[in-house]
């Protein structure tokens, strides 16, 4: 039902140029995106709002090519996905950083705000792309057929980059403390 | 990997998953959009307006409208004069002339 309306909502958008109707989907996912960038960005929330901001401008500019093989959402989260790979391209190429000083740097950026401290922490632990698949694959319960579809791995990769991201954030939580 | 790891994680993260407020967020979305993008009506629209003007050429429309079109002001007007009461017109005659009358003095003062 939900993806009927998406559906419809995009067609309006497509034919009639109707903005209300965009305006409808991006309230309806502006908080799954914002949250996927926070996480990817280890909870820094000025640069995930603009990159947020990007995903659904190009979302918009774009919905004509959106053919319905796979969700509204999945179709969003791959822009997402590439809206971030494409900024920490530029990032690394501007500043010749590494990943785990990229790392660094956002966290440095990022509020203390207790408890949410500890999920940037221990996504901290992990390479940008076992961070990309566990938090899709765990906090926004995307299977791996469809984490395939946002990031363009094979299943294979993902499930790889999985087993070693569950490895180093499950030894992370042991060691402070989450049984 | 053991089970409990998994569990572990995914409670883990369940915990710390939160709904976002919009917070304005929507609106600054839909400020940033571009004017216009090409909507396929903006597309039809013209292409429709040409096919029909080529239809309506094609199969002469104009013959075709004045084909229908004249039965009907023929009969009509038929049934108008046959139908006319010549009294009605008496009153609308009265004050026509009246009107007539009062701009021909304003216009000679």
């Amino acid at each position: 039902m939900s993806q009927l309306n998406d559906i419809a909502l995009v067609a309006q958008v497509v034919v009639f140029g109707n903005k209300r109707a965009f305006d409808t989907l991006v309230k309806k996912y502006q908080s799954p995106i914002r949250r996927f960038f926070l996480h990817q960005t280890l909870g820094d929330e000025s640069l995930s709002d603009d990159l947020a901001q990007e995903t659904f401008i190009k979302a918009y500019t774009h919905l004509a090519s959106y053919k319905n093989l796979s969700n509204f959402g999945t179709w969003l989260y791959r822009i997402a996905y590439n809206v971030f790979y494409d900024y920490i391209r530029t990032r690394k190429e501007t500043s010749g950083l590494e990943d785990r000083e990229t790392d660094a740097l956002f966290q440095t950026e990022q509020k203390d705000v207790g408890q949410a401290m500890d999920i940037y922490r221990g996504l901290s632990q992990l390479k940008e792309a076992e961070r990309t698949c566990l938090t899709l694959y765990y906090m926004e319960d995307l299977s791996i057929d469809k984490i395939s579809i946002v990031t363009g791995m094979p299943t294979g990769t993902i499930k790889s980059h999985l087993s070693r991201g569950k490895e180093k954030l499950a030894n992370f939580l042991k060691q402070n403390g989450y049984e | 990997m053991n089970k409990t790891d998994d569990q572990l994680i995914y409670q883990f993260m369940q915990t710390n998953k939160r709904e976002i407020s919009d917070r304005g967020f929507s609106r600054r979305v839909m400020r940033r959009l571009p004017k216009q993008i090409k909507s396929l009506s903006d597309v039809l629209t013209p292409i429709c307006i040409i096919v029909s003007c080529i239809l309506f050429y094609l199969f002469d429309g104009i013959s075709l409208i004045y084909a229908s079109i004249m039965p009907v002001i023929q009969q009509s007007s038929v049934s108008i004069i046959e139908n006319l009461n010549f009294q009605t017109l008496i009153p609308i005659a009265i004050v026509c002339t009246y009107l007539g009358i009062q701009k021909a003095i304003s216009l000679s003062e």
